[in-house]
């Protein structure tokens, strides 16, 4: 999604600007990132699972 | 240095608690060498009037206030345990085999 | 007597339902105004190294003797990330006790770099800096002990940072070599770095080894840097750190940033470190050395693996704890762990671990001698770009000369950091590393900044705009 991808672009002194001006909401940044990890771990594997590959 | 006997290996692995496996001991008697160049290394240059430095920032040593603290309960501090009884840890027994 | 059950999130690490009730949360004190006090970055989300603990939350070290534990406290760092209102993403991916360089020795399986998935993003703390370079996560925590959260910064082309020795607390970090650990920011850029820093650094009393003085004022540092203007200060070029070793690209990059820091009006002068050849000797001495005192306490006894011995040995506590052992750490470790345990030999402790602690005085000597000739000093953070997995794990010291450039500030207890330069003629990313004296490490935030600002302009912005992320067009 077109939102997602910006917001998780952003630095984090720009994400924390926008939630003080109340434009995006600490939710809102959690869920995009939690939508970048589900698509991107597959190949990453930046967070480790219990399981051995 | 020579290369690492067998012998040296396995007292290590005795040491380390770590029950090594044959194998293990016979490769770790080669890639032990890098440690055996590092104290050839340092050699050259660690002189008598050189000081060893213990931690590189050094603090003279501080007390806190003297405030009690809130420490992990019971609960909390077993909540990890392999085995519990009765609010304690289990463990093996101590005595009765050789090594 | 009660056997209590194995916690083990069968997923990954990721703690989803915790980072959206912290987020909630902070979300409703936000909506309030209740934010008065709170730190610059209050509300945004990090990844953390799983070498933090991390209450409520499993915590492994990436090891299998730590498979499943979840641990009853939080560390200070983690405490100060809740108080700023900072959701936690989830622990990522590392070398097993941070031990490596590729994050290859991860009993979880290894971690692949965003730039090229068939190649490593460093170690230790591949995850974290994977996990930013990807847009995973806009901040992540890492360890340092010998380079790995500078190096792996290095391999993505991301920013990581090395504190002060004892400018962030280490209460809650799983300790792998005590005089050298510390924990440290994560980022993509310099000033959310800085930001970072000054929320989790700063004296913490549970830590004796914590320095009693407030943050340096870093923030500030890198503000200043932005504005491009480095009159008066002095680059020190460290003449060990290059050369041999060093691919051509990476030396390419590098010069070609300390000539942008001279445009901006810095003054380059060369510096002589002539210890600086026995750093790596000498971390080989120390390190397993304290590797093996701090990993003594992984025994299957209070919490973490316990592995019985086999049927015909004796079913003794000392038995079990060297079955446990040899079952729950990995190849790397055990390494480690023999090599320390050589080294603290009864009659050699002071001809070997003495003779490598008085390498480490003639390292700071040389360094605070070279401290009198320049305000920062640089050198390419890591000899090469990222290598491909599977390519250093048959020989332990290719993979150990990762770090030669990044154990000297370990050693010396100076802070030192990372930031992109370009990339390499293979398209991969050369980390610049900047070191300043201890207890000052705005003298290198500001530097980096400017150089950050100074490159970024150059390339028409951040160094990722190069980067393919394929997995973004297909997130949700």
């Amino acid at each position: 999604m077109a939102e997602t991808n910006e917001l998780v672009k952003l630095t984090a002194a720009q994400m924390a600007e926008k939630i003080r001006n109340k434009e995006v909401s600490s939710r809102e940044l959690v869920d995009a990132e939690l939508s970048v990890i589900d698509a991107a771990e597959p190949d990453l594997h930046a967070f480790p699972s219990c399981f051995r590959r | 240095m020579p290369t690492f006997t067998r012998e040296t290996v396995e007292h290590l692995g005795h040491l380390a608690q770590i029950a090594l496996t044959d194998e293990e001991a016979t490769r770790m008697q080669g890639e032990l060498n890098v440690i055996a160049d590092s104290i050839n290394k340092v050699q050259e240059v660690a002189s008598d009037d050189v000081e060893p430095t213990a931690n590189p920032v050094p603090l003279e040593a501080y007390l806190r206030p003297d405030v009690p603290e809130k420490p992990l309960t019971r609960e909390e501090a077993l909540s990890g345990a392999p085995a519990t009884e009765d609010g304690m840890f289990v463990a093996p027994r101590i005595l009765g085999g050789d090594e | 007597m009660t056997l209590p059950s194995r916690i083990c999130t069968p997923s990954l690490h990721v703690s989803a339902d915790e980072a959206r009730a912290q987020a909630d949360e902070f979300d409703k004190k936000n909506a309030a105004g209740d934010t008065e006090g709170l730190p610059e970055l209050a509300g945004v989300p990090i990844a953390i190294k799983d070498m933090i603990v991390t209450k409520g939350i499993p915590t492994t070290a990436a090891s299998k003797i730590l498979e499943g534990w979840v641990p009853p406290y939080d560390a200070t760092v983690i405490t100060k990330l809740k108080a700023a209102g900072m959701p936690l993403l989830g622990k990522t991916n590392l070398d097993e006790f941070a031990q490596g360089s590729s994050t290859e020795h991860s009993a979880f399986g290894p971690t692949h770099n965003p730039w090229d998935t068939e190649r490593v993003p460093g170690g230790s703390g591949g995850g974290s800096a994977s996990a930013v370079a990807a847009f995973e996560a806009p901040l992540a925590l890492g360890t340092d002990t010998g380079g790995s959260i500078r190096q792996p910064g290095s391999l993505t082309g991301t920013v990581g940072v090395k504190p002060t020795y004892g400018g962030v607390s280490r209460f809650g970090a799983i300790a792998m070599a005590s005089s050298l650990d510390q924990i440290g920011p994560v980022s993509r850029n310099v000033l959310d770095s800085a930001l970072l820093q000054e929320i989790i650094g700063g004296h913490d009393v549970r830590d004796s080894t914590s320095i009693p003085m407030d943050v340096p004022p870093i923030a500030k540092a890198a503000r200043e840097g932005y504005k491009r203007d480095l009159k008066g200060v002095r680059v020190g070029l460290v003449k060990q750190l290059s050369g041999d070793g060093y691919q051509p690209g990476v030396e390419a990059r590098f010069n070609e940033a300390v000539q942008l820091l001279q445009s901006m009006g810095a003054e380059v002068v060369e510096v002589d470190c002539p210890h600086i050849e026995y750093a790596l000797a000498a971390y080989y001495i120390i390190m397993p050395s304290e590797v093996s005192s701090n990993l003594a306490r992984y025994d299957g006894m209070r919490y973490g693996l316990r592995v019985m011995p086999p049927e015909g040995v004796p079913q003794t506590a000392a038995n079990m704890m060297a079955y446990t052992r040899e079952a729950g750490f990995g190849d790397e470790v055990k390494r480690r762990i023999i090599l320390g345990i050589y080294a603290l030999s009864a009659g050699y402790y002071d001809a070997w671990y003495g003779s490598a602690q008085k390498v480490r005085t003639l390292i700071i000597d040389d360094f605070a001698k070279a401290f009198e000739k320049a305000d920062v000093l640089v050198a390419p953070t890591s000899p090469t770009t990222a290598f491909k997995l599977g390519e250093k794990l048959s020989d332990p010291l290719t993979m150990y000369m990762s770090d030669v450039a990044t154990i000297p500030a370990n050693m010396a207890g100076i802070p030192a950091m990372s930031i992109p330069a370009g990339l390499s003629d293979d398209g991969l990313p050369v980390g610049f590393q900047f070191m300043a004296p201890q207890k000052h490490d705005e003298q290198m935030y500001k530097p980096a900044a400017a150089l950050e600002a100074a490159l970024e302009d150059q390339w028409g912005g951040a160094i990722w705009q190069s980067l393919k992320t394929p997995w973004l067009d297909s997130a949700k």
